[in-house]
């Protein structure tokens, strides 16, 4: 209760800098004339009277600092100066604030087309693949595997014909082994990530090359 | 010299300033700086200015609030006053004090019990 208490009242006076900024100056200035005046009573010099009251005060910056820094979200504060200075940056250079947008549009494209290849790959929510709510992952084991990443095996060809031929549950099994392997377009080869897989792939995945054929 | 005055413990300062006014009533920053300094027989090393910064944070509390009024000098001043929460936080802390001097007092001058 105390930190919301705390959070509005920071808040709050985000909109009244203006005001709280006055009424700091003016409470402070009636701080260091009363001290001046209590000091000139004991017998000080006007002059000497100022210089010790603002002594006494300590560091009347630094104590203004700590005052704003009280009645403020710095946070927030900060943000908004940067978001200015921004939308000021922007605006002086209208030109390369174009291509800088085109650049972040097109960043953010690719980016959305990578992610959508991989997760594809492993067959979580993505539209290229049909039915992608009902696809599971099978993974084999051994007696005394405790299930820790690491105790699985593969799954055999064997069991993989055992299981595409007896089990009801699933309307298609398929097969993906990720590996490595070397891709070469022209002279040119480069070492990539590939999966070795079954007929059936791409057919059970409900993906449709746009040119040539699956298998 | 400089050794003469103690410096304000953390989160003593809060209860000075509850316990000045609770005891005189609504004041602005000076008067409670003066009533701590006069309180403590000029013995704490108080930067009057810090005053400011925990008033504001009472006031966030919920446990001072401010009004801009008259001084004896005829001038604009912001006078505090405390709040109900603040008297109840005042007894809270002054209780916690009093616990803690006693802890100390134990160590600072140990009975021969406890030793």
């Amino acid at each position: 209760m105390t930190a919301i208490r705390i959070f509005l009242g920071r808040l709050s006076g985000l909109f009244r800098r203006g005001r709280l900024e006055r009424d700091m100056e003016e409470e402070f200035d009636f701080h260091l004339q009363s001290q001046a005046a209590e000091n000139l009573r004991r017998g000080m010099s006007s002059d000497e009277a100022l210089v010790a009251a603002r002594r006494y005060f300590g560091g009347v910056a630094q104590v203004k600092e700590a005052y704003r820094e009280a009645h403020s979200l710095p946070f927030f504060q900060l943000f908004w100066q940067d978001l200015r200075f921004g939308l000021r940056m922007l605006r002086r250079n209208p030109g390369s604030s174009i291509l800088a947008i085109l650049c972040l549009t097109l960043g953010g494209r690719c980016d959305q087309c990578c992610v959508q290849l991989d997760r594809g790959g492993s067959a979580s929510s993505v539209p290229a693949v049909a039915h992608q709510e009902r696809m599971m992952a099978v993974d084999g084991t051994y007696r005394g595997a405790t299930g820790a990443p690491g105790n699985s095996t593969d799954v055999s060809w064997p069991d993989f014909q055992d299981l595409q031929k007896n089990c009801q549950l699933s309307d298609a099994f398929i097969v993906d082994r990720i590996t490595g392997s070397t891709l070469a377009i022209g002279d040119r080869a480069d070492r990539t990530t590939g999966s070795v897989v079954s007929a059936n792939y791409f057919d059970a995945l409900g993906v449709r090359p746009i040119l040539g054929r699956g298998f | 010299m400089a050794h003469d005055k103690s410096d304000v413990l953390h989160g003593s300062l809060a209860l000075m300033v509850l316990r000045t006014l609770d005891t005189l009533g609504p004041q602005h920053g000076w008067g409670i700086a003066r009533r701590i300094e006069q309180i403590s027989g000029d013995a704490l090393a108080l930067n009057q200015g810090t005053l400011y910064p925990s008033l504001l944070r009472l006031e966030q509390m919920g446990w001072v609030t401010s009004k801009w009024g008259a001084s004896d000098n005829n001038r604009r001043a912001k006078f505090y006053s405390i709040t109900r929460a603040g008297k109840k936080q005042l007894a809270a802390e002054a209780k916690n004090w009093e616990r803690i001097s006693d802890i100390l007092g134990r160590f600072v001058k140990p009975s021969k019990e406890s030793i």
